[in-house]
Order: structure tokens, then C-alpha cells, then sequence
């Protein structure tokens, strides 16, 4: 494998959220707790895990539109957070993003050929406006729009144009990186595999890395070549997609492999043991030692007081869980 | 396209949708008449605004004698008068909504989008002009200054651009959180630029309509200002003064009345028509 064009280490994310009353302090929030990971070019990592556990505040994290608390963010070696405000912005040229809500991530006071030129405005500035209207154009056919839609506005697209629009913009300043923050959640099924399809395309064609971020297991299993588990801000399992997928170690990945639902009834799911319980605890106020053991069908004392460390195999599958032995076997 | 070609193209557009209001445009075609009238009328009607005469004291309105809207009670004409106090009326109106314009939407604008701190401290000062009444702001400035109708405009234009402030600032807050401002901080573009390309464009449908809204608030606050001998003083006039005088008379006169306010009330309108078309217009997704 090459050296990492992005490295994350241990990078943490908090918010602070007031409390209700006139004297208290605020607490803070974990969204993202001590997350490490590597990203070679070409790749595409999945992150996936439930509504509220930080993906998306990782993904943010990562092109500093939140501010990291803790960690680093090593962009081709270099600490995004150490660069000077010059530096930073040349470097936003290769760092891309694509957003859930198709149509809250346009402009809807632009039209289409201004939106996706925007990215060619800042960082190529001596673009006549006519080599610049070209390029748009190229890049609108690329993504499967007609370069006459550049004069019409945001609202005029459905949500898959509109989502292919915001892959046009990011994609037109030749980005080495794209954060797809949910980019199919909101579209239709039949809509999400073009996206999906489109995506891997332009990776094949131009060697992007995708940071490819979902809810939906069967889209990241997809899209991904390594795919890492989150729960409540922390990395439960992190491993190659074919090893995750086939052999799951955590449990939690367990539950959610099992939770999703099988098209052939013949076909054998994983054991039922695995089912989760309850509801996801609070993450103002996470659980001690290890956050997912509420949950856990298979948590022991230890569970309570330690918090278990990362065991990577040679494969690179790494699991934190006491017991995923017993998991694996149960 | 480059910056200014591509808001032009927007502005065309609105244009385009402006121009297919008929309310809006019969509005438009009324206000510019009641302005070109009441600049050209005082310069070349048959009597001036001074000019007194014992031979007509409150004539009735007549077409015979020239007085088309009648005469005070010091023989002077209506007619020129009303158009008079309307280039007064128009004028205060439009030029203290402009300077509030101007600072109420670069001051909410700043404060909403950068937040934090900045914001707190920004708001916490309008807070403190809002609780100090135009009334008394105006007597300090004309006893500090004497009586100057350059005064109104400065008292006016200082304490109206407040509320625009207020409006900016939340409509900013809304759109900063939207998607679009975080993808535009992952391109590049700097917070200036953001502010003006993003930010600015899409608050600006609340902000005309209030436009609309301010105009007239400005000519009434004018006129009850004139009303106090604050503001516009005689031989000077304007529709707030003459209708303040008019109501005085209303019974042996009810002309000096109807005519004063009957042009203040079709500009009133007319603003506000031309304030939705302008909404409309502006705002691509309503039709």
C-alpha cells in the first residue's frame, strides 16, 4: 500500500452544550472520541453507524469545518491544523465534500453554473469566464447533466441532479479527497445505485479517496474497501470489508449485520443472538469503561471498569471489545 | 461568468418576474408620477408655495379659479403645497431608509455570521440604542444642534436601522447553519466573499419587504415629528405637517384633509405593492 494521503490520529471532536438554568456550566459533548485511521489514495473508507454517533462530525472534523479538540489531521504528511490560513485554503482545493440534504447544500440565490464554477473562482482565478463556463459544462456531462442546466437554479433539480451537481462541484477542481457525508440517505433506492455508481466511476477514472459515509450497511459494504464501525463517537471494529463483513468480531457490527434485512428468505443470516436492546445512551453522559456494554448481550464486569483496547490482526481488522472472541463463537 | 454577471443574471431574471406583476407595476408607474410631479409642479406651477393671498383664504378646491385642491386659511395653494411636501415626505422617507439599510445589514450581517462574542457585544449595543425613545434622541440633537431638517434625517436614519439589524442578524444566523455556507468553506472561498455571495443574497427577501415597510414608517415618523415642531418647519412642508394641520380644519375645510392624506395613502400603497413584487421577484422558488 502507498503512504497515507490522510492520516487521522486519535482526533476528538466536542461541542459544548448549555444546560437549562442561569448558573450552570456548560458540559461538553464527545461526539468524537480518540478516532485514528489511514486513507490511501483510491480508497474508500465506510464509516457507518447509527444517527448521532459522530460520523458526520468526523467527516467535518476532517476538513476542519469543525475545529478538532484533540488529534491531528496529517493531509500528505502535513498537520492541517498547524497551516497558515494561505496554506489551508490551497489545500481546501484538494479536500472536497459532498453533503446529505441535496438540495440545502446549493446555493438556491445561484444558478448551477456559478455553483459549480465557485471552486474554479478561488482557486484558479486567472480563468477567463469563458474557459471557466467550458469546464463547467465538461464537468456537468461528466456527472450526467446537460451543460444547458447551468443557467437554471437549484430548486429546478430533483435530488439526484441536485446531488450530482454538488459531486460536479466538488469534483471540478480535480480534489484528491471527498467526504460523502450521507450523500444517498434522501434519495430514492433506484437513485442511490446511479449515485453510488457514479462515484466509483469518477474514483476509477481519477483516483480519488472517498470518505464514504452512511447509515445504510448494504450501501457502505458497496461502496467501501475498508469499512469502520462507530458508536457513540468511538471506533468499535475496524477491518478490510470482505473480513468485517463476512466474519464481523464486535458485536455491535454483529447486531447491525444482523439488523439488516435479507432479501432471499432461504438465505442463512448470522445468529440471532445478536439483536441489540434498548435505546442509544445519552452521549453527554456516556457509559464508563466500555460505552457499548448497555447494549451488549454479552457484557461482563469488566466491561464496566475497563475500557478495551484495539486488537488489530495482520489484516489490519482491529476490534475493541473484551469478548469478541465469545461473539464470534457464540 | 465572473461575480457581478452573475448576480446581473439573477437581477435580469427578477426583473423579468418584476415586470409581470401588474399591481407592482401599475405601483411603480403611480409612485413615479407622484415623484416627477412633486419635483417638477413646485418649480413651474402658477403659484408658489409662499405666496399668500387675502382674496382666497380657504377657497374649496376648483378647477376655474386655478386652485385645484383649494387654499389655506393663508390663501396659499394646495396644490403646489401637497406636491411640495411630498418631494419633503419622499425625500425623508427614502433617504433615512437608505442609511438604515446600509447599516442595519452590514451590522446584522456581521454580527450573525460571525457570532460568538462579536455578536453578543454587537446586539447588546442595539439593545441599548432601542431602549433610548427617537423622541428624546431627536430633542437632544435639535438642542444641541438647532432645528435642521438634515437632523431628522440623521435621528431617523440612526434609530430605524435597528430593527433592520435585528432582522438581518436572525435571517443570517438561519442561513449560516445551511449546508451550502459549510460547502462553501470547504472550497476556499473566503468569509468576506461568503458573507457577500451566499449570505447577503439570500437574507435580502426579508430585508425588501421591510424596505417597504420602513419607507412609510419614515415619512409617518417625519410627520408626527413636524407635527411636534421638531421637524419640517413653515414656511417648509410636507404631508405629515399638512395633514396635521388639516385635521385641525377639517370641518370649515376638509380638502386641506383629504388631499394631504390621499397622496400619502396611494404612496403608502404603492410601496407595499411594489415591496411584494419585489419579494416575489427576488425569491426564485415562490411563484
Amino acid at each position: 500500500m502507498n503512504a497515507p494521503l490522510l492520516r487521522v490520529e486519535e482526533l476528538c471532536v466536542r461541542y459544548p452544550v448549555r444546560e437549562p438554568g442561569l448558573f450552570s456550566r456548560d458540559r461538553l459533548l464527545h461526539a468524537v472520541d480518540k478516532v485514528s485511521f489511514d486513507l490511501a489514495a483510491g480508497e474508500t473508507l465506510g464509516i457507518v453507524g447509527e444517527t448521532g454517533c459522530g460520523k458526520s462530525s468526523l467527516g467535518k472534523a476532517v476538513l476542519q469545518l469543525v475545529k478538532p479538540a484533540a488529534g491531528r489531521v496529517l493531509w500528505q504528511g502535513r498537520d492541517l491544523a498547524g497551516l497558515s490560513a494561505a496554506e489551508l485554503k490551497a489545500s481546501r482545493r484538494d479536500l472536497q465534500i459532498v453533503f446529505q440534504d441535496p438540495l440545502s447544500s446549493l446555493d438556491p440565490r445561484q444558478t448551477i453554473g456559478e455553483i459549480v464554477g465557485e471552486p474554479l473562482r478561488v482557486h484558479e482565478p486567472l480563468l477567463t469566464a469563458l474557459e471557466r463556463a467550458r469546464r463547467v459544462d465538461a464537468m456537468l456531462e461528466r456527472v450526467g447533466l446537460r451543460s444547458e442546466m447551468a443557467r437554471r437554479y437549484p430548486h429546478e433539480f430533483s435530488g439526484g441532479q441536485c446531488q450530482r451537481i454538488s459531486i460536479a462541484r466538488a469534483m471540478i477542481a480535480g480534489p484528491k479527497l471527498i467526504v460523502c457525508d450521507e450523500p444517498v440517505s434522501s434519495l430514492d433506492v433506484s437513485i442511490q445505485a446511479q449515485i453510488c455508481n457514479l462515484l466509483r466511476d469518477l474514483q476509477r477514472e481519477t483516483g480519488i479517496a472517498l470518505l464514504f459515509i452512511s447509515h445504510d450497511l448494504s450501501i457502505v459494504r458497496y461502496m467501501s474497501h475498508r469499512v469502520m464501525v462507530l458508536y457513540l463517537g468511538r471506533v468499535m471494529e475496524a477491518g478490510p470489508r470482505g473480513s468485517l463483513f463476512s466474519a464481523p468480531r464486535h458485536p455491535y457490527t454483529r447486531a447491525l449485520i444482523s439488523a439488516v434485512p435479507e432479501p432471499d428468505p432461504d438465505a442463512a443470516s448470522l445468529s440471532h443472538t445478536a439483536s441489540l436492546d434498548g435505546e442509544l445512551p445519552s452521549p453527554l453522559d456516556p457509559p464508563g469503561g466500555c460505552v457499548f456494554r448497555t447494549r451488549c448481550p454479552l457484557a461482563v464486569p469488566v466491561c464496566i471498569t475497563r475500557s478495551p483496547p484495539a486488537e488489530v490482526d495482520a489484516d489490519g481488522h482491529s476490534v475493541g471489545c473484551h469478548r469478541w472472541r465469545d461473539a464470534v463463537t457464540s | 461568468m465572473t461575480a457581478t454577471a452573475g448576480s446581473a443574471s439573477l437581477w435580469r431574471k427578477a426583473g423579468r418576474r418584476f415586470a409581470r406583476n401588474r399591481a407592482a407595476m401599475a405601483s411603480v408607474v403611480v409612485l413615479a408620477l407622484i415623484t416627477l410631479a412633486s419635483i417638477i409642479v413646485p418649480i413651474t406651477w402658477h403659484f408658489g408655495i409662499e405666496d399668500a393671498s387675502w382674496e382666497s383664504i380657504l377657497t374649496p378646491p376648483s378647477l376655474a379659479d386655478g386652485h385645484w385642491f383649494g387654499t389655506d386659511a393663508n390663501g396659499r395653494d394646495l396644490f403646489v403645497r401637497t406636491l411640495y411636501g411630498g418631494r419633503i415626505s419622499l425625500a425623508i422617507g427614502v433617504l433615512t431608509t437608505i442609511v438604515a439599510l446600509a447599516i442595519g445589514v452590514t451590522w446584522g450581517a456581521v454580527a450573525g455570521f460571525t457570532g460568538g462574542r462579536v455578536d453578543g457585544l454587537m446586539m447588546r449595543f442595539v439593545d441599548v440604542l432601542y431602549s433610548l425613545p427617537l423622541i428624546f434622541f431627536i430633542i437632544i440633537l435639535v438642542t444641541v444642534f438647532g432645528r435642521n431638517i438634515f437632523l431628522v434625517f440623521v435621528g431617523i436614519g440612526a434609530v430605524e436601522w435597528l430593527t433592520m439589524s435585528r432582522i438581518v442578524r436572525g435571517q443570517t444566523l438561519s442561513v449560516k447553519t445551511r449546508e451550502f455556507v459549510d460547502a462553501a468553506v470547504a472550497i476556499g472561498v473566503s468569509r468576506g466573499a461568503i458573507l457577500a455571495r451566499h449570505v447577503v443574497p439570500n437574507v435580502l427577501g426579508p430585508v425588501i419587504v421591510y424596505v417597504t415597510l420602513l419607507i412609510p414608517t419614515n415619512i409617518i415618523v417625519e410627520s408626527y415629528l413636524s407635527f411636534l415642531g421638531l421637524g419640517v418647519q413653515e414656511p417648509l412642508t410636507s404631508w405629515g405637517l399638512l395633514i396635521s394641520q388639516g385635521a385641525g380644519q377639517l370641518e370649515q375645510a376638509p380638502w386641506l384633509l383629504a388631499f394631504p392624506a390621499a397622496f400619502l395613502a396611494v404612496t403608502m400603497f404603492c410601496f407595499n405593492f411594489i415591496g411584494d413584487g419585489l419579494r416575489d421577484a427576488l425569491d426564485p422558488r415562490d411563484r
